[in-house]
């Protein structure tokens, strides 16, 4: 449990609910579950804009989409991150290298990760591409749940605890996705374990409905995506 | 011990510490923290062996082969004669499903099949092997320690019978203390990497923990550049009193060179780029005017040494040299002086400024000439040599 202190400095969504009681706080790891669908990628994207609009950089991790796939869902959106791409947000592509090289896109500049399983090749990365990433840049990890599937969850804590920690210290938020219903009970209390915050999104009959209690929603609040 | 019987890393200053490189028929760890990459060190070790005829066996679990190739081809360790030469054992491919290319695969997640594969390519190339395991930090993070360690005794051991020369990477990922003794244990050598990681800044260090002959405890700050990896020292300060010579100095050593000067003398700014014999190294001049000096603090933050240059003809100004010194050093950084000027008539000797400026007798003070470039280059490597010598804090 992280408590807010008072002078902390806060990073919008871009949703209304969250930024009424002031939006994420800087310096955090922020685990988003829900259930397979778009609503993360959405969540995430609008809050890259809030940052590239303002000046600010961002860091793209995907383990399961190409990075073109991700800048094409956020058009579909009405925002065009394409005009930031490798000048203030930089895509880790960790899911090219899994796939055979026919498939594998070409003339792309990310920074490409030989797979969801060389997590030290991946911590190397984003380290890397914290440097260009300005002052508090924002992380989109697409997404943990890929880790698990490939590797031993035990990895993936002791991975996302020295990769939390440095992100911290690059003054980052960053927003590691996790599908609800993919994991055991265990694995998802110890990720939560693992952040600072912890947002969830629940979608029923059409409707969406998200819960944060260390951001202060600690009822479901409907959210539109 | 003849030459034959070693092989080499491909990194001259790390064979120098191994005591000219590791035994054949030995075992090696390359251990590095988390965020520092162990795999270029076994890349290019295969790499030169490669070239130098030996036969090669790679094992990878976390990456395609291809991969493999794909990454020695961005280290500029490519010549295709050289790289198919390698045989590549694939413990990924069935992962992801993906049919392998490779002669040797395994198929399925069971040690038992990692070992009989390993064994079957070693014995039917078996004529004095270098085997490669890169990524051994995925037995016990699948296993548990016992497991991972009994694991590691079967590669060891079906290396050993083949008569194969053995080097593993290994990231740890925060194992404990205990666990890694025992890995270290198993190996007759032991390479640790490290770093210290600043804002935007990694430093990385290599340095040799364990050998089976007589090796040098050295702290080596290295980097991967373009012709692979290469010691290298981020920053040295280059300083000393008006006209003492500092600009003429790093431009007659330096690669690349550049100077913001201003009527003949150096406002802002000196810097050079040095790279001589594996050995790279980062030269700043300090301004040689007043009104510059709170450029000073700029410079000398993380500066890993000194050389101070002082005009051997010009004793008054021995004075201002120290204090110039003072200036820009932080207690302990290590420190070299290039007694200039030694070109002209009636210079003191080196051995005269060590006198006139009480130096202690562990200071190197060697005579130069900056304008004919005598013994500057010297300079460098005695600096560097302490630099590397002097145990550098990691964290």
């Amino acid at each position: 449990m992280t408590y807010m202190i008072e002078g902390d400095k806060m990073v919008l969504t871009g949703f209304d609910v969250i930024d009424v009681l002031g939006g994420i706080p800087e310096r955090s790891n922020v685990l988003l579950i829900a259930p397979p669908g778009m609503e993360k990628m959405v969540f995430s994207i609008k809050m890259l804009e809030q940052t590239l609009r303002a000046g600010g950089g961002a860091i793209y991790v995907t383990t399961d989409k190409f990075p073109s796939d991700i800048e094409e869902n956020a058009k579909t959106l009405g925002i065009d991150i394409t005009q930031h791409t490798n000048k203030s947000l930089w895509f880790i592509d960790c899911y090219s290298w899994t796939l055979a090289e026919s498939e594998r896109p070409k003339e792309r500049k990310d920074i490409l990760v030989p797979g969801p399983s060389a997590l030290n090749d991946l911590s190397i990365g984003v380290a890397q591409s914290l440097r260009d990433a300005g002052e508090n840049p924002k992380i989109i990890f697409q997404s943990v749940s890929t880790l698990l599937l490939y590797n031993n969850p035990e990895i993936v804590f002791r991975f996302l605890q020295i990769l939390g920690a440095r992100l911290k210290a690059a003054n980052a938020v960053t927003l590691f996705h996790c599908e609800e219903g993919m994991h055991d009970e265990k694995t998802v209390t110890t990720l939560k374990h693992l952040v600072d915050h912890v947002i969830e999104i629940k979608i029923e009959a059409d409707k969406s409905a998200i819960r944060s209690s260390t951001l202060g929603i600690k009822d479901w609040k409907e959210i539109k995506f | 011990m003849s030459l034959e019987l070693i092989v080499d890393t491909g990194i001259p200053k790390l064979d120098d510490m191994l005591g000219g490189g590791i035994k054949r028929g030995s075992s090696a760890l390359i251990l590095s923290i988390p965020g520092v990459n162990p795999q270029p060190f076994i890349l290019q070790a295969m790499y030169y062996s490669l070239t130098k005829g030996r036969k090669c066996i790679y094992y990878v679990d976390e990456k395609f082969p291809s991969v493999v190739k794909k990454q020695m081809e961005t280290m500029k360790l490519w010549e295709r004669t050289y790289v198919e030469k390698a045989v590549f054992i694939d413990g990924f491919s069935w992962k992801v499903g993906i049919p392998s290319n490779e002669r040797y695969t395994v198929t399925k997640s069971d040690p038992k099949e990692v070992i009989l594969t390993i064994e079957k390519a070693l014995r039917e190339n078996r004529n004095r092997t270098l085997f490669f395991y890169e990524g051994y930090e995925g037995m016990p993070l699948t296993y548990n320690a016992d497991k991972a360690l009994t694991l590691l005794d079967d590669v060891i051991s079906v290396a050993l019978a083949q008569q194969a020369t053995l080097i593993v990477s290994m990231v740890n990922w925060d194992f404990s203390d205990s666990f890694i003794e025992e890995v270290k244990k198993r190996f007759d050598y032991v390479i640790t990497l490290d770093s210290v990681e600043e804002r935007f800044l990694m430093r990385h260090y290599f340095s040799v923990e364990k050998a089976p002959t007589k090796f040098e405890r050295l702290v080596v700050p290295y980097r991967i550049g373009i012709d692979g990896i290469g010691v290298y020292v981020p920053k040295i300060i280059v300083t000393g009193p008006f006209h003492s010579g500092k600009s003429t100095f790093i431009q007659k050593i330096s690669t690349r060179a550049v100077s913001v000067d201003r009527m003949g003398t150096t406002v802002a700014l000196d810097h050079g780029y040095i790279d001589h014999s594996g050995v790279g190294a980062d030269l700043f001049g300090t301004p040689g005017q007043e009104r510059f000096e709170f450029m000073l603090d700029i410079l000398k933050r993380d500066a890993f040494g000194v050389i101070l240059i002082v005009d051997s003809t010009d004793p008054a100004t021995f004075g201002r040299a120290l204090e110039m010194l003072k200036q820009v050093r932080k207690e302990a950084i290590p420190y070299a002086v290039a007694a200039n000027k030694q070109d002209i008539e009636g210079a003191l000797t080196p051995e005269e400024v060590r006198k006139q400026m009480s130096l202690p007798a562990e200071i190197p003070v060697i005579g130069t000439s900056a304008i004919t470039g005598a013994g500057c280059l010297e300079v460098v490597k005695a600096l560097i040599d302490l630099v590397i010598t002097k145990k550098i804090r990691t964290k």
